[in-house]
């Protein structure tokens, strides 16, 4: 569907019957107004067939469930009582190999054509570089592989650090393996980044500082990992200023979650929401990538359906916790809840796993709340775990109010957007 | 009613490229 855009007359003329046949036609080609009785129920229908089944092209590699900081809104706890959840036991050499074999195995199994698509690596923890060890012995061994196993040959790697670990030498070795760094910082003051802080409770904003000095100096470029906190979404031209320093191209905002220890204003979301597309706005002339829009826009863009906002619910993703266990979401990573087998099963296979096809299945398109939302065909849904956190009555099959408010909003920015774009030629 | 080309949707990527 796409939007088609008349006059305040034509749509009177439209509710009243007599509506031009050039008017009537447009809304008829773009499924506004139905050519027959149960053209909706065939659309839903076709569309629903097309929900992809489990296909596994990422994977985390949880290096360490360890962090050096205990910031104020962690999503995974690893800030309170619930850090004594969390493995003491770093990911040894040993399981790192099998993690390989077993995310390679299902790579074939996917059916994806990895000449043409990027299978995806992460690295992530706790705070990954506490195993930088291992890092760089799964990048070097991904590497070595790729001209062996053509499911690795186009394989992108990435890390998620909070960036207090790097070095000059870490900076040098990771770009020289080709792993993305992604460094958590949350604006540029530290009133922005209040919520990082370590285990003592001082805030490391100086050390990310010095760390993007060093990017700077080596002419290294980082991608920022952004997390909307209530100070960042105050102050865009902070960040902006952050970013025309370091000369970041790519970022990706996180909008916050909701956990025992961390409570946010319902208003929030609609803040949030707002921040990020006054942030596209100032982006898109300079050529920055901010993840989340970008997806929305995509779909937009190409009224194309976008089934899943998050790797587990697109059934795409593997979880390899520290000590060989295997899951299909981070977020679990404390109680290992889903984390099914382990590395050294062989036999596993996720198209046919039921744990799997139920997350695959945890689309929006199939979610009967969701029907009659204007932002169906480009929300994706949220984060299950924390739909259930705020509705734990109806397990994960539950809405993610977070993504309906933004992808509401998105969407009346993005026809707000084409309106302005479509006007703006015919007057000029 | 407004006419929209495609020519419009891809001015919305500015100069993004088109396709935590």
């Amino acid at each position: 569907m796409q939007p088609v855009f008349v006059t305040q007359k034509d749509y009177a003329d439209l509710l009243a019957g007599n509506c031009e046949d050039e008017i009537m036609q447009e809304l008829t080609n773009k499924k506004i107004i139905l050519s027959h009785d149960g053209e909706d129920e065939d659309v839903l229908s076709w569309v629903r067939k097309q929900v992809p089944q489990p296909s596994i092209s990422l994977c985390y590699f949880i290096l360490s469930e360890r962090c050096n900081l205990a910031c104020k809104y962690c999503f995974l706890g690893n800030n309170s009582e619930r850090r004594k959840l969390f493995s003491t036991n770093d990911m040894s050499r040993e399981v790192a190999d099998r993690a390989i074999d077993f995310f390679v195995r299902q790579l074939n199994f996917s059916g994806i054509d990895f000449e043409k698509n990027a299978s995806q690596i992460i690295f992530f923890g706790g705070e990954p570089l506490i195993n930088f060890e291992i890092l760089e012995y799964v990048a070097q061994r991904i590497n070595e592989l790729r001209s062996k196993i053509p499911v690795l040959m186009s394989c992108e790697m990435s890390v998620i650090t909070n960036g207090t670990l790097l070095t000059k030498e870490r900076i040098i070795k990771l770009n020289d393996l080709g792993v993305t760094v992604n460094i958590s910082i949350d604006g540029s003051t530290k009133e922005a980044n209040e919520m990082r802080v370590d285990i003592a409770g001082n805030e490391v904003f100086d050390r990310l500082i010095a760390v993007l000095d060093l990017y700077k100096e080596l002419h290294i470029k980082p991608s920022l990992s952004v997390s909307l906190s209530e100070k960042t979404i105050k102050d865009l031209p902070g960040l902006l200023s952050l970013m025309e320093k370091y000369d970041i191209k790519g970022l990706g905002y996180n909008i916050l979650l909701c956990s025992d220890n961390y409570q946010l204003p319902d208003e929030y979301y609609e803040k949030a929401s707002k921040f990020i597309i006054d942030s596209f706005k100032e982006f898109r002339p300079l050529g920055i990538y901010e993840d989340r829009i970008m997806r929305k826009l995509n779909s937009f863009a190409h009224s194309q359906i976008h089934f899943s906002d998050c790797g587990a619910t697109a059934g795409g993703q593997l979880v390899f916790a520290p000590d060989g266990r295997v899951g299909i979401c981070h977020e679990m990573l404390a109680d290992k809840e889903n984390f099914v087998t382990t590395v050294n099963d062989t036999t596993f296979n996720a198209k046919n796993n039921p744990l799997w096809q139920e997350w695959a299945s945890l689309t929006p398109i199939n979610c009967d709340d969701c029907i009659k939302c204007e932002a169906l065909g480009i929300c994706g849904g949220g984060c299950p775990v924390n739909a259930r956190y705020k509705n734990p009555a109806k397990g994960l099959h539950v809405v993610d109010e977070r993504s309906c408010v933004h992808a509401k909003t998105t969407l009346r920015f993005l026809i707000e957007d084409l309106y302005n774009i479509a006007s703006g030629k015919t007057q000029g | 009613m407004v006419q929209v080309e495609k020519e419009d949707y891809k001015e919305m990527y500015g100069n993004l490229d088109e396709p935590c």
